[in-house]
Order: C-alpha cells, then sequence, then structure tokens
C-alpha cells in the first residue's frame, strides 16, 4: 500500500477530513531488528572490556566509591551528550551505549561499596531497578532504552525475589504491558513513541524470560517462590488483555474468547511462564510484531522443554498437566474451527 | 519507479506528527498489512491451538513414558506409543486436504518416535547410549519429516542430529560437557550442518512448505557457531592447535559471505555472519596483546575493536537491507 492509497483510504473510512497527502518527508532507513541485537549484544561486550580497562589502568579504582560514583556519573553525561550530538552516527551511538553500560557497572559496584558488604544483595538490585528506569528516561536512544528496561525488570525481580512482593511485581509489569499494547497509538499520537516502543519491548522480554525463574530445576527450589499466585498474576493480565482486545467483537465471539482464556488460565496455573508467554505471544500476534511473536513461541517450547527437569513434580503428574492443557487446546482448536470460523470471513 | 509501500515505521511518524488521530494509526496499520484482520486471526488461532495441542499431548505421552509407571505394563505402554504413532499417520493420511492437520499429525509423529526408541530401550535394556536414542530417533523421523514438508519440522529434525552428535562426543569421546567444543566434535557439527544448509539451499528450500528461512538461517547459525569454536580453540587452546582449523573456519566465512552477499541476499543470514567474525577478530586482537603482556591496551584495543567493528556491520547490514528491499 502506497502513502496515497493509505490515505484515500483512511479518507473513505471516516478517519480523515481529506485525503490529501501532507508535505512530510518519511525516513525509510530502518535497523532490522537483528542489527539492533547485534549492536546491543556488541555494545555490553564493548563497555564490559572498557571497564576492564579502567579497572587495569586507574590503580585502586574499585576501592573507592566515590570514585566510581564520579566516573559513571562522567560516562552517564557522555553518553547523553554523544546521543543528542550525533544520534544517526552508528560510532558514535556505540560509544555512547559502551560508555553507559561501564558507568552504570561502576554506579552499582559503587552503591554496593557504600552501603557495605554487610547488607543484603538486594538493596543493591533495587538501586540498579532505580537507576535503569532514570536511563530509560535520560537516555535518547532506542537501543538503550530497550537494554535498561530488560535490566531494570531484571534487577526487579531479583530485588523481590524472596517475598511476595514479587507477585505484585509480575501484576503490575504484565498490566503495564498490557497497558502499553492497548494505549500504544494514544501514545505515539502523543509524541510518546520514543520512549513507549523500547519499554513495551523490554517488558515483553522480560515476561517471557521470567517463567524460567518459577522451575525448581538444579537444588530443587524455585527462584520466585509463589508459582501459583504469580499464575494468577499473569493470568489477571491475560484475561485483561482479551477483555479489552474483544471489546470490538460481537458478543458471541467475545464471550467465547473470554471462556477460552479462561479455560487455558485455569489448566495452566502450576505454569507462571506458560501463562506470561501466551499473553505476550497474542498481543505481539495483535500488533503485528512477527519477532516478538516468534520469540514469545520459542520462550514457550522452551518453557515446555525446561518443565521436564522441575523437580517439584513428578513426571507422572506432569505429564497429566501437559495432557489437560493439550486436551483443551484441542478441545478450543475443535470449537473455534466448528463454530467461529464462517465469522471472520 | 513505484511508490514506495507504506510500514509500521511510517505510520507512526505520521501519527507522530499529528497526521494520524490513534483510531487512524489502528486502522492504518491493518490496511497497510501489519496488524492481523479477522481472518488472518482465525488463521493463526487455527494453528496456535492445534499446534501447540498436538505438541502438549506428545510431550505428555513422553514425560509418562519417562516416569517409568509400574502399574502399567510393559505392553500397554507400547501399545500406547505405537497407537499414537498409527492415529497419527491415519489423519496424516486422510487429512491429505486439510494441510495443517496432516502436518499436525505428523509433526505428532516425530514427537512420539522418540519416547518409542526410548521405551523398548528402556524395557529390554538393549545397552544403547543417549547418543544412539538420539540418532535413531533423527533416523527413524526422517520420513515423517519428509512427508511433513515442512520448516518447523525440519528444524526440528536438525535439532535432534546436533543433539545427537553433542551427546556422542559428550559421552563416547570424552565424558564431559565441554567436549562439545573440542575440535572434531566442532568439525563434525559444522560439516553435518553446512552439508544440510547445502542441499537445502540448493534442492529443498524452495519445497518446503511454511514462509521465512527459519531452516537456513538456523543452520547457518550453527555452521558459523562451529567455525568459530574452530577459529577460537585454534587462537587459544595450543595444546589442540591444527593448521587446518582457521583454515576451514575462515572457508566456512568466506563460502556464507558469497553465498548470502552475492549469490541470494539475506541480511538476516549477513548479521550471524557479522557476529562471528567480530568475535573471532576481537579474540584474535586479545590473544595477541596479551601475549605480548599487553593486558591493560588489551582491554581497552577489544573494547574499541568490539564497539567499532559492530558499528561498522550494522551501517553495513542497513546497506545491504536497502539494497534487498529495492531490488
Amino acid at each position: 500500500m502506497t502513502l496515497e492509497s493509505l490515505f484515500d483510504a483512511l479518507h473513505r473510512a471516516g478517519h480523515l477530513p481529506s485525503a490529501t497527502v501532507p508535505a512530510i518527508d518519511l525516513e525509510r532507513d530502518h535497523s532490522p531488528w537483528y542489527t539492533r541485537v547485534l549492536l546491543g549484544g556488541m555494545g555490553w561486550l564493548g563497555g564490559m572490556l572498557v571497564l576492564g580497562f579502567l579497572g587495569a589502568l586507574i590503580s585502586g579504582l574499585f576501592d573507592s566509591a566515590v570514585g566510581m560514583g564520579v566516573l559513571a556519573l562522567l560516562m552517564f553525561g557522555a553518553s547523553v551528550a554523544i546521543y543528542r550530538a550525533a544520534p544517526d552516527n552508528d560510532f558514535a551511538t556505540q560509544f555512547a551505549l559502551a560508555a553507559s553500560i561501564c558507568g552504570q557497572a561502576l554506579a552499582a559496584v559503587a552503591f554496593g561499596k557504600l552501603v557495605g558488604h554487610d547488607v543484603d544483595f538486594t538493596v543493591v538490585a533495587w538501586f540498579i531497578a532505580l537507576m535503569q528506569a532514570a536511563l530509560v528516561w535520560a537516555m535518547p536512544n532506542f537501543l538503550h532504552r530497550l537494554i535498561s528496561t530488560i535490566f531494570a525488570v531484571a534487577a526487579l525481580l531479583f530485588a523481590t525475589k524472596s517475598g511476595v512482593m514479587n507477585v505484585a511485581v509480575d501484576l503490575a509489569m504484565a498490566l503495564g504491558f498490557v497497558a502499553l499494547v492497548h494505549f500504544e497509538s494514544v501514545l505515539v499520537a502523543g509524541g510518546r513513541r520514543a520512549i513507549c516502543e523500547p519499554v513495551l519491548n523490554g517488558i515483553a522480554i522480560g515476561l517471557l524470560v521470567t517463567g524460567i525463574g518459577y522451575m525448581s530445576l538444579v537444588g530443587g527450589s524455585s527462584w520466585f517462590p509463589h508459582t501459583g499466585m504469580s499464575a494468577v498474576a499473569f493470568g489477571i493480565a491475560l484475561l485483561a488483555w482479551v477483555w479489552l482486545s474483544a471489546k470490538q467483537l460481537p458478543a458471541l465471539s467475545r464471550g467465547a474468547a473470554l471462556a477460552a482464556a479462561i479455560a487455558f488460565v485455569a489448566v495452566s496455573w502450576r505454569a507462571p511462564g506458560l501463562l506470561a508467554s501466551a499473553l505476550v505471544l497474542l498481543a505481539a500476534f495483535a500488533a503485528g510484531r512477527r519477532a516478538l511473536t516468534a520469540l514469545a513461541l520459542v520462550a514457550m517450547v522452551a518453557y515446555l522443554s525446561a518443565y521436564y527437569y522441575q523437580m517439584s513434580m513428578t513426571l507422572l503428574a506432569k505429564s497429566g498437566v501437559l495432557a489437560l492443557t493439550g486436551a483443551v487446546l484441542l478441545v478450543l482448536w475443535w470449537v473455534q474451527r466448528q463454530f467461529f470460523s464462517k465469522e471472520a470471513s | 519507479m513505484s511508490a514506495p509501500a507504506i510500514g509500521r515505521e511510517q505510520i507512526d511518524q505520521l501519527a507522530e506528527s499529528g497526521h494520524l488521530a490513534p483510531a487512524a494509526r489502528d486502522h492504518a496499520l491493518m490496511l497497510a498489512g501489519v496488524t492481523p484482520d479477522g481472518a488472518q486471526w482465525q488463521r493463526f488461532l487455527s494453528r496456535l491451538f492445534l499446534l501447540l495441542g498436538v505438541t502438549f499431548l506428545a510431550a505428555a505421552i513422553g514425560y509418562f513414558i519417562a516416569y517409568n509407571w509400574d502399574v502399567m505394563g510393559r505392553f500397554a505402554k507400547i501399545g500406547l506409543l505405537e497407537a499414537g504413532l498409527v492415529v497419527a499417520a491415519a489423519v496424516a493420511w486422510r487429512a491429505e486436504a486439510d494441510r495443517l492437520m496432516a502436518r499436525a499429525a505428523l509433526l505428532a509423529g516425530v514427537l512420539l518416535t522418540g519416547p518409542l526408541l526410548a521405551f523398548v530401550g528402556q524395557t529390554y535394556q538393549t545397552g544403547a547410549d543417549t547418543y544412539e536414542l538420539f540418532l535413531g530417533w533423527a533416523m527413524l523421523a526422517l520420513p515423517w519429516v519428509l512427508a511433513a514438508n515442512w520448516r518447523p519440522v525440519w528444524c526440528l529434525w536438525l535439532l535432534l542430529v546436533n543433539v545427537a552428535i553433542a551427546l556422542y562426543f559428550g559421552e563416547a569421546w570424552r565424558p564431559m560437557i565441554g567436549s562439545f567444543f573440542a575440535p572434531p566434535s566442532a568439525a563434525v557439527h559444522l560439516a553435518a550442518n553446512a552439508g544440510f544448509l547445502l542441499v537445502f539451499e540448493a534442492w529443498a528450500g524452495a519445497r518446503v512448505g511454511g514462509s521465512g528461512r527459519s531452516v537456513e538461517r538456523f543452520a547457518l547459525a550453527l555452521s558459523l557457531a562451529a567455525a568459530c569454536f574452530l577459529y577460537l580453540i585454534f587462537v587459544f587452546d595450543w595444546r589442540e592447535r591444527a593448521w587446518w582449523q582457521p583454515l576451514v573456519a575462515l572457508m566456512t566465512f568466506a563460502a556464507a559471505w558469497f553465498a548470502y552477499r552475492r549469490w541470494r541476499i539475506d541480511v538476516a543470514a549477513l548479521a550471524l555472519w557479522s557476529f562471528g567474525g567480530i568475535i573471532a577478530i576481537v579474540a584474535t586482537v586479545a590473544k595477541i596483546m596479551s601475549a605480548g603482556h599487553l593486558e591493560t591496551a588489551a582491554f581497552l584495543l577489544t573494547g574499541i575493536t568490539t564497539i567499532g567493528l559492530s558499528a561498522l556491520a550494522a551501517g553495513w547490514l542497513r546497506k545491504v537491507h536497502r539494497e534487498a528491499e529495492a531490488a
């Protein structure tokens, strides 16, 4: 579809007062997602190597909290300045990312040193989460905001891992994702795309990775303690997304969509990772984000494979859960095929 | 020259600049084919429910067999597995017109072959190693894979082959997980994946169903990873160093560049190529610097090399992406 035909169609649908195409120079030099992955991974590695250089160069750097803090602030300042001065230069933005990654590591170690060795590491994790949130706001770059969001989610989950707060974080994260997806158009039209898009993708990746934390793999106990309650949290978010997305559908389809979601949530209550990845999968497909959809599918299959090694259930119990879930999915397939396939066409 | 097509990026720019209201953006994304319409949703849900349902049920049978429940006799268990395979074959046969259902049944056939072999080995104490289970699984699943003629099932098959190779070198050759990264195993992984990729690109790729180039990219990622490991072994491990390792690695990278830059442009494949290439160059710089006892400078130089090369690669990949889109 061309710009002209798009404006014509939108005008005919009543979304625009006229079909006249505005005089706007549209940017077409868009980076594919795998280029961003390459830049992100290498930016992180570059940052760590620069940190190693500073540590080796400045004798006693890691002994002085103040020194590390000052250096971290200088790194952050340099990153912001580079991002603002040369936002489209690959070399410059890659240096800015590496400098910021180096600054983040320095700031975290400085904070840990400042609060002392006897303090639980969760305090440092809270600091990292807050620092990353601030960086999401301050750094005017998609890739940096995406990486900071992922780090913030990871730090937040670590900070709350042993308490019931973990469930609140799960719920906030999943509902936040649903809200961002649902109000994405409002945010984009309001000029908030630069923050909304990386945060949305970062939280989605966080949700996909979270599932593994609920598995009792090595050692017999899971990282996150409240499997059932977290499953309820992700289930609520999934139902909220289905409810919001099905609002425009006929009553029968809306009811069927909700019933299907409730059935899936009911059989998956022991598998929060499955619910979190199902939420991302459906929301990503609805938003036309193909890479995220594929990632959610891979996460779902990976979760299924890791489920085999979970220590808290016998293989017989796992087999029962999987058989029940599979049967529910096949019933949903049959119902959808029999009663709803004509409605859409 | 025809007008360029509109995608999400351009629609978002229009919305950001105030030319499209939120509802107009939603509608524009659907008109441009970015977000799915009703029919696409139906297709997606149908595939999702059926394929996940079949996968979960097949996994349930596998887990059940692995539990070795003594309440159920061995004939009942083998009957359950064989009944599953017979049903899968019958459904695939009967549902020839319904391609999705046939493929789901064939996927179930591939998944159930493994538990059947495991059960036979467990019951009759065949003394087979784990790698033999996976190798047998891959061999016996091949007819199902050929019949399915579908990219996701080919990816699964390639994974089985690689697991069999890794287990062989991990169990039979050296009882350590680290053996996966040893020269013989890396060379076998490289030969198997590169050979598969060659056949798939030259003969099968266009005939296999399913959109995208997932199989080719998966095989390429495994081939380049193996080539990269060979090179890294040559650089860092003097005990297992041999002249053929960098030669094979360089030839692999050169062939991949020629294939996906000159013969058939594939930007994702070139991104994998760039990733492996940067790792190899940075490792070389680190080795040279540390051999000269310049550790402090090594950190700086490898850091700058990583940053510089990745920026260079990103610019190059964007250029190739533009070329591919214009073609």
